[in-house]
């Protein structure tokens, strides 16, 4: 058994029992030290000159101060040649305590699961089983949308992609502070976000992310500073629920409540969109907006699986994550146990690094990331996606600082199965009826190949016995779902895109008599597919922008779909 | 091959004590113009829900030094 020794070098001081060592006078920068010899003689204190690297600043310190030296402090602080008189307070580590961990209680990565080198510190996936859900489930069609200081997502001018968001995708950015569509980061902090939510996975760079293939909206309501305004976080949120984002993430937060966030919440929660909040890092009560009840609140834990000591606390705490802790290295892997994702250096934002940080900004973006593939999964509502959210955590003893409990990824997409019912065995069941029309083709090959590889992924089978990543997608994945492969969110919206390939192909193979079956087969697949996806309001198809047409859509393809296999019927060669 | 490397973070530092004469000065200089509890208009959002915070190093500063440092005319 594998165990390590972890120290807590907690660097926090009790400043009640502070002590101090004489008192510290920092003189005006042109003061001679002769000046200073005669300032001490005429008070007759000792002031011994403290010298060091400094060229300019001049400091003394102060000892054998006794009786009448609120008198004396009184006079220095007000002399013309001193700037400050304070106590020489000693700053002390507290006792550094050892504490035995046994590393093998808690889950760590595995270097095998990813080629991405920095995995194996990334303790915090590994926490919320993110390997294990991978393998069914990586966020494809499910958008999130990141409010904060924007996001490295692409290069222009001074502004570099991240080298870990190279395979990620993006969609629909906008900076709320100058009103533009450039939401580059100038911090760091909303990139580090974002790349816990979809960090490009599998690309043999640095990091992994929580769901890897979902699509991220980049929204800057952040300055450079920190900082942001209500007016442009609450029109944020409504962009994000109006530009087809399902999820919104908002590791930010203040001290006040406001009716105008909380109205903006409301109406994204109305538009089917899960806003995940960021409790808050005061360690006391949870901050605006997670205290609404419209926000997922997560709390903060560290790699022993216990709160931070900085998180944020209270009833209104809904589920706690990984956020980390960069004062303790619990898992002895020699790095602090931050949360490490890939961002950029505020101070020169073309370059970018690895980067460990701490809070529940950091904790809130795995929950977010964990709904990204539940809604990819095919759980639509803001209401069943926190329900399962919260009944799949591990339980934790007390709900003010855990909520629910901790954040599992694998129960949560093991649970939403139940919620869900997988889309494709419809589809079967279709096939088999329409089969029962096309006597014809009902023992062609070519019409079973076209009909699998169109509507349920030629090999769909073997995706409830295997792993998703030991297949190619194409083999498991429907040909009908081809668009999403192609396309971001929002984007190639014209008429017939769905049944594109179709068409493509009955021009390439129309006159050629031994393909009718594998035509006739794909036009069935594919119908079935959009009929099944489309009714069933799957998630695979929300890249719809008009809500409340998408049926009308599918429809009217199916449609066209049905006419190319009447034609098909009456061809003479047949 | 691995591009890139791991940036440790910087630790963070401690504060002294402000006694209570100086916070409720403070306290009042906020009142007065109707500021919030960290010196900003009342709608004010923060990375994380504070500025006291650095999620970058872990360093957290008490509110009254935060506040002196932002209001220099309070010292």
């Amino acid at each position: 058994m594998r165990q390590i020794l972890a120290l807590f070098l907690i660097v926090s001081l009790d400043l009640g029992a502070l002590e101090s060592d004489g008192y510290i006078v920092d003189f005006q920068n042109d003061v001679s030290w002769q000046e200073i010899d005669e300032i001490g003689k005429k008070l007759n204190l000792d002031i011994k000159a403290i010298s060091g690297y400094e060229n300019t600043e001049k400091f003394g310190l102060m000892r054998g101060l006794k009786s009448g030296f609120s008198k004396v402090l009184e006079f220095l602080s007000s002399h013309p040649k001193i700037e400050a008189v304070e106590p020489n307070y000693i700053l002390r580590l507290p006792e550094m305590s050892p504490v035995v961990f046994n590393v093998e209680e808690f889950p760590n990565p595995d270097p095998k699961d990813y080629n991405d080198p920095f995995y194996v510190n990334q303790w915090h996936m590994a926490q919320i089983g993110v390997a294990l859900a991978h393998k069914s489930n990586r966020g494809q069609g499910a958008v999130v949308a990141v409010l904060d200081t924007g996001v490295a997502y692409e290069d222009n001018g001074k502004f570099k992609r991240a080298r870990d968001l190279n395979k990620t995708r993006f969609v629909s950015p906008y900076n709320f502070l100058n009103n533009t569509t450039d939401a580059f980061d100038d911090h760091g902090h909303g990139t580090h976000v974002a790349g816990t939510i979809a960090q490009s996975t599998n690309n043999g760079l640095g990091v992994i992310g929580v769901a890897p293939e979902a699509v991220i909206m980049p929204l800057k309501v952040l300055g450079a500073n920190g900082g942001g305004d209500i007016a442009g976080i609450a029109r944020a949120i409504k962009y994000a629920a109006d530009n087809g984002a399902h999820v919104i993430n908002l590791s930010l937060g203040g001290p006040m409540p406001t009716k105008v966030l909380q109205k903006a919440l409301q109406y994204a929660r109305s538009r089917g969109v899960l806003p995940v909040c960021a409790a808050g890092n005061s360690g006391s009560s949870v901050g605006y907006p997670a205290a609404y009840p419209e926000c997922m609140a997560v709390s903060a834990v560290q790699y022993d699986q216990t709160i931070t000591f900085y998180s944020s606390r209270g009833p209104q705490v809904d589920i706690a994550a990984p956020g980390g802790n960069i004062r303790v290295d619990q898992n002895g892997d020699g790095f602090p146990d931050g949360v490490l994702q890939n961002t950029i250096y505020p101070e020169a934002v073309h370059k970018d690094d690895y980067m460990l940080f701490m809070g529940t900004s950091m904790a809130a973006p795995h929950v977010a990331g964990v709904a990204a593939l539940l809604v990819s999964a095919g759980v639509r509502s803001p209401d069943a996606l926190e329900a399962i959210l919260k009944k799949s955590a591990k339980p934790k003893e007390d709900p003010k600082l855990y909520g629910a409990g901790l954040l599992d990824a694998h129960k949560a997409l093991q649970m939403s199965k139940k919620h869900i019912p997988d889309t494709r065995w419809y589809v079967a069941g279709a096939a088999l009826f329409l089969s029962g029309t096309l006597p014809l083709f009902w023992t062609s090959l070519g019409y079973w190949m076209g009909f699998l590889l169109f509507g349920t992924g030629i090999l769909a089978f073997l995706g409830v016995f295997m792993a998703g990543d030991q297949l190619p997608a194409v083999l498991l994945q429907p040909l009908g779902a081809w668009d999403l492969w192609l396309f971001s969110l929002n984007e190639g919206l014209f008429p017939l895109r769905s049944v594109l390939p179709v068409i493509l192909l009955l021009g390439m193979f129309w006159h050629i008599k031994h393909w009718k079956g594998f035509l006739c087969g794909s036009c069935v697949g594919m119908m079935a597919f959009l009929l099944g996806e489309g009714l069933l309001s799957s998630s695979r198809l929300m890249w719809f922008p008009m809500e409340g047409l998408q049926s009308f859509w599918y429809l009217a393809h199916a449609l066209v779909l049905l006419c190319m296999i009447r034609v098909l019927f009456l061809k003479k060669d047949l | 091959m691995q591009d890139g490397k791991i940036v440790m973070p910087k630790g963070g530092a401690g504060y002294p004590s402000i006694g209570p004469e100086k916070r409720k000065q403070i306290d009042r200089f906020l009142q007065e113009r109707g500021l919030n509890e960290y010196g900003d208009a009342p709608g004010t959002m923060y990375m994380g829900g504070t500025p006291l915070f650095d999620e970058r190093t872990g360093a957290e500063t008490d509110r009254y030094v935060y506040l002196l440092r932002r209001f220099p005319e309070l010292s």
